[in-house]
């Protein structure tokens, strides 16, 4: 009776043990595989900016919202389900009155997260007027996992971290359309008639 | 004439283990016979109780099976149906931004503007952005407050109301941290389109094809 008991006992603890190590192990590959991108070397910069845009919004309270969007409405129905497979939106954007506000330092530690074989650039623009905008894409087969933005102008500084399975063609299209209005940041050109 | 004492050990009166004793041995004979001898009990038939006529005794293993499938069914059917009843009332709520409420001062609040900081101009030359981030979030703001007409608020104040009492689990500081939320959210997903539109525009030109339409070939 004694010896069932302690096999029993034993195989327990080998169990726990064996589940133990499975969700260590898919704690460690999760973290591996995290689109998330740390922005808290820029908070320094909230000091110098004349204005600061600073959203951080997690799993939960992405689920949180997504409970109060009407599915009756068009506009919020699409928004809906364009943030149904996001895990987090991270953003920060500085504006400064003068330019030399920020360091490229700066810009490098958001750049050192993005090297490495999880990000691909897919857009790349520099040039001395207009600075830089790179959109950094994370994939594993044809899921998207993570999307990064990083525009560096004179006076200005924003970068957007986009976790999950985000659909680009539908947050591009978001721009001036179902009440969002166009923000005017790069105006088209008008027809000539 | 007495018979002479003899030095007998006392082990075998007590546990039979030492010399046995003739005499001894001849009274456990004799008295052995009058020993208890087990046996089972045994009831005169006039005696015995009459069998008590318990039908469903022989069904009880049945019964208790059948209870229990019975209680695991009852069990499901409730989850079910309690699921089936927070899904219905899953809250839809209705289009709050008109509501200057909650959204709009969690938006003022995700945007920090020093106040000892001239606004005059303060993005000229930049040319990513055509316009300073205050200027759009302004413009935001206007486009928000001055989209809808009192009755429409109205209505949607009233809705908000049914659907705070509808969805209890969302009542109170959960909704307007839902609502908090929503806003954070509107704004994010701006910012990040507005930057996504214009890193693809400055990186085909206004010529050809969509970048963006290529996306899952990346990888």
């Amino acid at each position: 009776m004694k010896s069932l008991y302690q096999t029993s006992v034993n195989s327990l603890l080998k169990l726990a043990a064996f589940a133990t190590l499975v969700v260590l192990g898919a704690g460690v590959t999760a973290t591996a595989q995290t689109a998330r991108i740390q922005l808290s070397s820029l908070d320094h910069l909230a000091a110098k900016a004349t204005q600061t845009v600073d959203v951080d919004l997690d799993e939960s309270i992405m689920k949180l919202t997504s409970k109060i969007f009407n599915k009756n409405d068009d506009d919020e129905a699409r928004v809906k389900q364009l943030v149904s497979g996001l895990k987090g939106i991270y953003v920060r954007v500085f504006e400064f009155e003068k330019e030399g506000d920020y360091s490229v330092a700066d810009l490098e530690s958001i750049r050192s997260q993005l090297r490495g074989t999880a990000w691909s650039k897919i857009v790349n623009v520099k040039s001395k007027k207009e600075g830089a905008l790179e959109v950094y894409l994370m994939t594993q087969g044809s899921e998207v996992l993570g999307l990064a933005v990083l525009a560096a102008g004179a006076k200005e500084i924003a970068v957007v971290n986009i976790l999950g399975n985000i659909d680009l063609d539908k947050l591009s299209d978001l721009e001036g359309t179902f009440g969002v209005p166009d923000l005017g940041i790069e105006k088209k050109p008008k027809r000539k008639n | 004439m007495k018979k002479p004492m003899r030095n007998v050990s006392d082990d075998y009166l007590w546990d039979q283990s030492g010399e046995p004793d003739p005499e001894i041995q001849e009274l456990e004979q004799l008295l052995g016979t009058l020993r208890c001898q087990p046996r089972p009990l045994e009831i005169p038939a006039a005696l015995q109780p009459s069998r008590p006529r318990f039908v469903l005794r022989d069904f009880k293993p049945r019964l208790a099976i059948a209870a229990a499938i019975a209680l695991v069914v009852l069990g499901a059917g409730l989850w079910l149906g309690l699921a089936r009843r927070e899904r219905r009332d899953t809250p839809e709520l209705v289009k709050t931004a008109a509501k200057p409420s909650a959204s709009d001062d969690s938006r003022q609040a995700a945007v920090i503007v020093p106040e000892d900081v001239s606004h005059e101009n303060p993005n000229a030359g930049n040319e990513v952005l055509k316009e300073p981030v205050s200027v759009l979030v302004e413009r935001v703001n206007r486009t928000r407050r001055n989209r809808p007409n009192p009755t429409t608020v109205a209505a949607n104040a009233n809705r908000q109301r049914e659907i705070e009492l509808k969805t209890p689990e969302l009542a109170g500081n959960e909704l307007k941290e839902a609502q908090a939320g929503k806003a954070h959210l509107m704004l994010a997903l701006r910012v990040a389109s507005a930057k996504l539109n214009l890193a693809i525009k400055k990186a085909q030109g206004s010529t050809s094809g969509n970048l963006i339409h290529n996306q899952h070939k990346v990888g």
